[in-house]
């Protein structure tokens, strides 16, 4: 894929695709490291830690149903959490090797501003999601 | 459109303003015959908000600006200023509200409505212009 414009990225959590609600989305996957310098050395070592992934979005907020943006997060916010679907794509058509799927079974980290209301203004919803369990990049399948 | 949208409601929130007759979607024409005249008419506005989809697909929201316009004789200067005050309240902070199919999520004024004197901008009537400029937060149609 050569380099885009991004206006078609796709997010779904939960299940339900938010993309035409989303104006910024962003996959996190990298990793934490450990110092391994030692009597000798004349700069620092380390080796590779534990990946660290996260998704985090921007999402237009919409309290208009049950089903909206807003309700949906705030619904998801739980300490029995147990994990949820989180997908994302750099362009919403078919995943490839050119638009992996990213695959995140998440939960909720700190905050998300169900409400954020400023006069005149449409307000937006921010959210960082962390994996509950398992963080995959996907490019086979549709 | 949005100045045909923006008069005919105009035309049911203020009293006294008829489409066609004293309320333009459009520069006033030189055929008008009342004494006082208002017009609403499209300017620049700004990049509309957007969220992700695909190719052509329709904003969140487009920001359009228009300014209306009242225009008055020489021995009308109060019943010109009213009026202009009349559509600023009946437009300002106009919310969730759907015109002519067309949903409208907000609005606002711009600043409050400023006098052009007839020789300030070369009327040679000498008419009074009074005009308040509006933003629209609206669906796109």
């Amino acid at each position: 894929m050569a380099i885009i414009v991004s206006t078609n990225a796709m997010i779904k959590v939960g299940g339900t695709d938010f993309s035409d609600h989303c104006l910024e989305v962003r996959v996190n996957d990298g990793q934490e490291t450990r110092e391994v310098s030692a009597m000798g050395d004349t700069s620092k070592r380390f080796r590779a830690g534990l990946g660290n992934a996260s998704v985090e979005a921007t999402f237009w907020s919409d309290v208009s149903s049950t089903t909206g943006i807003s309700q949906t997060l705030g619904s998801l916010v739980g300490v029995t959490s147990t994990g949820f679907e989180v997908l994302v794509r750099k362009v919403n058509t078919a995943r490839g090797s050119s638009n992996p799927e990213f695959q995140l079974t998440a939960i909720i980290d700190g905050d998300v501003n169900i409400l954020d209301e400023k006069i005149g203004d449409v307000s937006q919803l921010k959210v960082r999601f962390l994996p509950y369990s398992s963080f995959l990049t996907v490019t086979t399948g549709t | 459109m949005l100045t045909k949208e923006i008069a005919e409601y105009l035309g049911g929130a203020v009293s006294g303003l008829t489409v066609g007759t004293n309320l333009w979607a459009m520069p006033v024409p030189e055929t008008a015959l009342s004494d006082i005249q208002v017009s609403v008419v499209e300017y620049a506005g700004r990049a509309p908000l957007r969220a992700m989809g695909p190719s052509l697909g329709d904003p969140v929201a487009e920001i359009a600006r228009f300014q209306v316009a009242v225009i008055g004789q020489l021995s009308q200067y109060l019943e010109t200023r009213q009026l202009i005050e009349e559509i600023r309240q009946a437009l300002d902070q106009l919310s969730e509200t759907t015109l002519s199919g067309t949903r409208y999520l907000l609005v606002r004024e711009l600043q409050p409505p400023f006098y052009q004197p007839p020789g300030e901008i070369g009327d040679p009537n000498a008419q009074h212009h009074f005009s308040v400029n509006f933003e629209a937060l609206r669906e796109r149609n």
